[in-house]
């Protein structure tokens, strides 16, 4: 993808949003209808990618957490107290935290140039070279029909209970890019 | 109006420990030098045409 003559803003409250079309209904209200106002409320920020006169991509960011509990419970308690072992002093339960990808789509004149992957590359670098608050993990809520897109990009996910429902909650352990630094 | 985004899942259970089992499995993990390479490539397109 040439991006020549494109550029990366953040939403402003009051911008006027380019022509979008990502062929999904959903996708496409949430850019026109919704995105303001969870900007609004302080709940996400969403970044456009825009050329002249349409909008390529957009993706929607907000802070998450994965928690974790009732695990020292389980039977397996062996197991728990080799993993406890490996964590950090004071970080024994709880959560990590972690920048959710709320949505992420890409204009039908632009699928198949791997823009939805350099978005992904840009966030994960950008989590680790310009890391603010603390973050361990990018989370996403993904559609059915993007979870091979996510897979793809070293996602994986967080439970098997959600299998059958519209959208999936996945994973990025930005550890792995961290440690091969 | 776009259906929410959900909440990311407290995990418990059998979910819990394979999220905290991966954590630890992940430690051994590194990307390869051509995938770190392409991150940084990428990370370099979008940042050059960043307005903010």
């Amino acid at each position: 993808m040439n991006f020549e003559g494109k550029k990366l803003i953040r939403l402003e409250l009051s911008q006027t949003l380019k022509p979008f079309d990502c062929d999904d209904s959903d996708l496409n209200s949430f850019f026109f209808d919704d995105c303001i106002n969870y900007q609004k409320k302080l709940l996400a920020v969403t970044y456009i990618i825009e050329g002249d006169d349409s909008t390529v991509a957009f993706f929607s960011i907000f802070n998450d957490k994965i928690s974790y509990k009732d695990v020292a419970k389980n039977p397996d308690a062996s197991l728990w107290a080799k993993i406890k072992n490996t964590m950090p002093t004071g970080k024994q339960l709880g959560s990590y935290p972690a920048m959710k990808i709320g949505r992420l789509a890409v204009d039908k004149n632009h699928k198949g140039q791997q823009i939805g992957t350099i978005i992904i590359d840009y966030l994960k670098n950008l989590f680790i070279t310009n890391n603010r608050t603390g973050c361990k993990f990018i989370t996403v809520d993904a559609y059915s029909d993007s979870l091979g897109f996510y897979e793809k990009n070293g996602f994986v996910y967080l439970t098997e209970k959600d299998k059958e429902r519209d959208t999936r909650a996945m994973y990025y352990d930005l550890s792995l890019l961290s440690q091969s630094n | 109006m776009a259906k929410p985004i959900k909440e990311t899942p407290v995990l418990k259970g059998k979910d819990a420990k394979v999220f905290l089992n991966n954590i630890k499995e992940n430690k051994l993990v590194v990307h390869s030098k051509e995938e770190i390479s392409k991150i940084k490539e990428n990370f370099s397109k979008l940042s050059a045409i960043a307005q903010f």
